[in-house]
C-alpha cells in the first residue's frame, strides 16, 4: 500500500512539474550571440568567417587601389568535409557583403541561362524602346574560389560515460586574375570545437 | 496483491510482444514488390507503412535504395542522409530500448545497421550524387566511407572493395589524385585476394596483373565507369540459417550494337560480408540470449511459487514467443557489386548489359542508360538487375 502511494505520488508530481517539459515551444534566437549546439560547422560559424574574410577582402590594395570596383565571378566554394554542407550559402553571404560595400561588382553567373533566355524572348516580343542590348554583358576580371576543409579527432577507446571530439575547419578564400591567371589574393581563416556527448541516454 | 502482479507482468510481456510484432509490414510488402521490379508499387507501400521510430534507419536505407532504381536521385540521395542522421543519433545508447531488449529481445533495439552495411549507405548515397552530377556531394559521402571503415568504427568486421572504389571514383571526379590513389590501393589489396587487380593510380579493373596499365590517371581519355549490382541479398534469416546460394560466377559485359567494350568485375559479395558479419556477432549475441533467458526464466520462477498457470503462460510469452532473433537486414541491396571501367565516346551510341555465365552463354541482357552528366572526360552508369534470371540467385 505504502508503495502503491509513493508511485502515485511520483506520477502526480511528474504530471504536474513536467507540463513544461511536455509542452512544443518556439522562440526567436539571436543570431549574433549563443552557444554551438554541436562541434560542426553551423550558421554561427558561417556569419563570423564570411565577415572576417570580407573585412580582409575590403582593407586588401586589390580593391583598395582599384579605381573601379572590379568585376568578379564566384566559381564555387568546395566542400572538403564529411558532411553535405551547403557552401553556396557560404559564397552568396561573401558575395552580399562585398556588394553592398561597392568595392566589387559581380557578374550573376548562375543566372546565365535565364539572363539569355529573357533577352532572346525580349529580342522577338518586346519593343524596341524597351527591349536590352544583347552582348553589354560585363566580363569578370577576377574569380572568387575557395575550399572548406574539416579534420576530426575523438578520443582513445576507454571506459567512459561520454566521448569527446574536436572538429577542425580552415576556409580558404582566393581570388584569381582571369587574364594571368595569377592567384591576386588569398586568405585562411581557422576554428576547432570541441564536444563531449553522452554515451548513455534514454 | 501478489495475482495481481503476476497479471500484470503477463499483460506487459503481452504488450511487449504486440508492440514488436508489425514494425516491419509495410517494409516487407515494399520489399516483395522492390524483388519483382515494382518499384513504384514498392515506393507506394513504403509511403503508406507505419514504421517504429527503432525500424526508422532500415526504413530510410530500403527507400533510398527503391528511389534510387526508380531514378528519384534527389529523393534517394536524401534519404540515405536521414539514414545516416538517425544512425548518428543512435550513438547514445538508451537505456529505455536497452532494458526492453533484455526483457523482450534485441528487436527492441532501434536498428542501425552492421558495419557493412553502414559503409554501403554511403557508397549508395555517392551513386546518387554521381547521377545528379554534384560531384562534391559524392566527395562527402567517399570520406564517410572512409571514416566507416576506419578500424575504430569498424573493429575486425569484414570491409569491401567494392565501397573503397567508390570513394577513389569520387575522390578522382573532385580531382583529389591523391585521395581517389589512397582508396584504389585499398580496393587493391582487398580484390587481389579474389584475383581481381586494381591499379592504384588509373583505377583500371582486370584479371590480369601484368597489365595494370597507366601509371598516372589519364584526364584525357574518355571512360564510362559503369556499377552494376545484380542477385539478392540473402534475407536475415537465410543468413543466421546459413543458407544461401552459392557463389557462381556470373559477370555483366558492355556492348554497343554488338561491339565489345569490356565487362564488370564482383568486388563485393553482400551474402559474403553478412556471413562473416554474423560470425563476429554470433558470440556476443549468444551471450545476452542465455543471460536474458535466464532472466526470463526467473520471472517465470518467481510467478509460479503463486500461479502455476500464470506461470506457464509468462514462459510461453516471454521465452517461447518473445524470444526471437533479430533478423533486420537492409534486403533490397544487390547480391554482387560489381564495377565496369571502359574506354567509351558518345558516339558509341546506346549501350546494352549482357549477363555472361562462364561458357560465355548471355542469360540476360537489359539497356545501360548513360547518366548525363561528365567531369574530366568520365560518365558514370548504373544498372541492377532486379528480376533474378534463370542462374540468378538460385
Amino acid at each position: 500500500m505504502k508503495n502503491i502511494f509513493v508511485l502515485v505520488t511520483a506520477f502526480v508530481a511528474l504530471g504536474f512539474s513536467g507540463c513544461a517539459a511536455f509542452r512544443a515551444s518556439v522562440s526567436d534566437v539571436d543570431i549574433e550571440k549563443g552557444d554551438h549546439m554541436r562541434s560542426t560547422y553551423d550558421f554561427r560559424d558561417m556569419r563570423k568567417m564570411t565577415e572576417e574574410v570580407v573585412d580582409e577582402i575590403l582593407q586588401d590594395k586589390l580593391l583598395t587601389s582599384a579605381t573601379t570596383p572590379p568585376v568578379m565571378i564566384v566559381a564555387g566554394i568546395e566542400n572538403r568535409t564529411s558532411r553535405h554542407e551547403d557552401m553556396k550559402g557560404l559564397s552568396d553571404s561573401i558575395r552580399t557583403l562585398l556588394i553592398k560595400s561597392g568595392k566589387a561588382k559581380f557578374v550573376n553567373e548562375a543566372r546565365r541561362e535565364e539572363l539569355l533566355k529573357e533577352q532572346g524572348y525580349q529580342a522577338s516580343n518586346a519593343t524596341p524602346e524597351t527591349q536590352v542590348k544583347i552582348g553589354k554583358q560585363m566580363g569578370a576580371a577576377y574569380m572568387l574560389t575557395g575550399s572548406l576543409m574539416e579534420m576530426e579527432s575523438r578520443s582513445a577507446r576507454e571506459i567512459r560515460l561520454s566521448r569527446k571530439k574536436i572538429n577542425y575547419y580552415k576556409l580558404t578564400i582566393e581570388i584569381t586574375n582571369l587574364e594571368t591567371g595569377m592567384i591576386d589574393w588569398t586568405t585562411e581563416r581557422e576554428f576547432a570545437r570541441k564536444a563531449s556527448l553522452p554515451l548513455i541516454g534514454w | 496483491m501478489h495475482k495481481l502482479g503476476a497479471i500484470l507482468r503477463c499483460c506487459f510481456a503481452l504488450a511487449l510482444m504486440l508492440c514488436q510484432s508489425c514494425a516491419t509490414n509495410g517494409i516487407n510488402a515494399a520489399r516483395a514488390n522492390f524483388h519483382l521490379g515494382r518499384f513504384e508499387a514498392a515506393e507506394k507501400s513504403l509511403a503508406e507503412a507505419k514504421v517504429s521510430d527503432k525500424d526508422r534507419v532500415l526504413f530510410f536505407m530500403e527507400r533510398g535504395v527503391v528511389r534510387q532504381n526508380a531514378g528519384m536521385y534527389k529523393e534517394s540521395a536524401a534519404d540515405f542522409n536521414a539514414a545516416n542522421l538517425a544512425i548518428e543519433e543512435l550513438r547514445t545508447y538508451s537505456i529505455s530500448k536497452g532494458a526492453a531488449s533484455w526483457v523482450a529481445n534485441d528487436q527492441m533495439l532501434s536498428f542501425g545497421g552492421v558495419p557493412f552495411e553502414r559503409t554501403l549507405l554511403h557508397a549508395f548515397a555517392a551513386k546518387s550524387y554521381l547521377a545528379l552530377g554534384i560531384w562534391d556531394g559524392a566527395a562527402v559521402e567517399a570520406r564517410l566511407i572512409d571514416k566507416s571503415l576506419d578500424k575504430e568504427f569498424r573493429d575486425d568486421f569484414p570491409e569491401d572493395a567494392y565501397s573503397r572504389y567508390m570513394a577513389g571514383f569520387c575522390f578522382e571526379m573532385v580531382g583529389d589524385w591523391s585521395g581517389a590513389e589512397f582508396q584504389y590501393r585499398k580496393a587493391a589489396e582487398l580484390a587481389e585476394k579474389k584475383g581481381i587487380y586494381i591499379d592504384s593510380k588509373s583505377g583500371s579493373v582486370t584479371l590480369d596483373k601484368e597489365t595494370t596499365q597507366d601509371k598516372k590517371p589519364n584526364v584525357q581519355r574518355g571512360e564510362l565507369i559503369c556499377f552494376v549490382g545484380y542477385g539478392n541479398v540473402p534475407g536475415g534469416r537465410d543468413i543466421l540459417a546459413n543458407r544461401w546460394p552459392a557463389t557462381y560466377s556470373v559477370h555483366a559485359e558492355v556492348y554497343a550494337g554488338e561491339k565489345y567494350l569490356g565487362r564488370s568485375f564482383v568486388l563485393a559479395d553482400t551474402a559474403e560480408l553478412s556471413f562473416e558479419t554474423e560470425q563476429k556477432l554470433a558470440a556476443m549475441k549468444a551471450l545476452k540470449t542465455i543471460a536474458r533467458i535466464a532472466a526470463k526464466e526467473s520471472i517465470a520462477g518467481a510467478i509460479e511459487s503463486r500461479n502455476q498457470v500464470l506461470a506457464d503462460l509468462a514462459r510461453l510469452l516471454l521465452i517461447g514467443i518473445l524470444e526471437q532473433p533479430d533478423c533486420r537486414r537492409w534486403e533490397t541491396l544487390p547480391r554482387f557489386l560489381s564495377v565496369a571501367r571502359i574506354p567509351y565516346s558518345p558516339s558509341d551510341g546506346d549501350l546494352e548489359l549482357r549477363f555472361v555465365s562462364i561458357p560465355g552463354v548471355a542469360i540476360k541482357c537489359i539497356n545501360l542508360p548513360v547518366q548525363e552528366f561528365v567531369r574530366y572526360n568520365k560518365r558514370v552508369a548504373f544498372a541492377r538487375d532486379i528480376v533474378a534470371a534463370d542462374g540468378l540467385d538460385k
